[in-house]
């Protein structure tokens, strides 16, 4: 479990973001609130990003180094599944309408019963969905759908 | 198509978009002509244009402002809606994340 909390992303919308002599500290509309260093790679894109999210009340993607530490905030994109289809142990592929490649989830992601049932209503419902993947892989980290 | 900067790497996509001038040339005739930076350093002749791209493309035209394929839906940006905080914004926003990598 620690290790799912240190390395996943998840989709969050801010709720608030504060600025001090330590770089930000973001609240999240779902709960909870995390610190972003102002020594963090890309802090100013980072912290963009943030006030994007609270802006325009959109997901972000955020990766906890822990409990109150954020190591990453990615930007989150948003499509309508074409296609979703099982292969193999390598778990779940999708293609989606305007993006081009493949995105995958992992079989071992350990969300992966909840956003394989998303995708599966996303696609059945030409729905769009926010979702959050590690680039250049293409490997999905979390998704929401756009309505919520 | 083999890509300039990395002639080993291939790259595919299922959807391209540029847009088409006529363009009269020194010699008085004009001809069509794709300006497209991401595949030539000048505009080009369509055949060539799209001869460069292999595969041999369907090619869609549409008018200005129309999009290539309606029955997707959205403006032509992707092939399907637009997303969500329009085309242009996430066009931006795309490149800058892209930037950021090569960075």
């Amino acid at each position: 479990m620690a290790e799912a909390v240190t390395t996943l992303s998840r989709l969050l919308i801010v709720r608030e973001v504060r600025d001090n002599e330590t770089g930000a500290t973001i609240s999240f509309h779902q709960g909870g609130h995390g610190c972003l260093s102002i020594h963090a790679a890309n802090y100013a894109s980072q912290l963009r990003y943030a006030r994007r999210s609270q802006e325009r009340q959109h997901p972000i993607g955020v990766r906890f180094a822990d409990a109150h530490a954020i190591a990453e905030l990615i930007r989150a994109d948003n499509d309508v599944p074409a296609q979703v289809w099982e292969e193999g142990p390598d778990g779940v592929r999708v293609l989606f309408q305007g993006h081009d490649g493949v995105f995958r989830l992992k079989s071992d992601h350990p969300d992966s019963a909840r956003i394989r049932t998303l995708l599966r209503e996303a696609l059945e419902q030409k729905a769009r969905v926010w979702f959050v993947a590690d680039n250049p892989d293409l490997v999905l980290l979390d998704i929401l759908p756009a309505t919520a | 198509m083999e890509t300039n900067d990395q002639p080993a790497v291939r790259v595919e996509w299922g959807y391209h978009v540029a847009p088409v001038l006529m363009v009269r040339g020194p010699d008085g005739d004009t001809r069509e002509m794709v300006f497209d930076p991401l595949l030539f350093d000048s505009p080009v002749p369509v055949e060539e244009w799209r001869t460069a791209l292999h595969d041999t493309p369907s090619l869609v035209r549409s008018a200005p402002g129309d999009p290539p394929r309606p029955a997707l839906g959205g403006s032509g940006y992707w092939p399907g809606p637009d997303p969500i905080e329009g085309p242009d914004m996430h066009a931006r926003e795309t490149l800058e994340d892209y930037r950021r990598l090569t960075d």
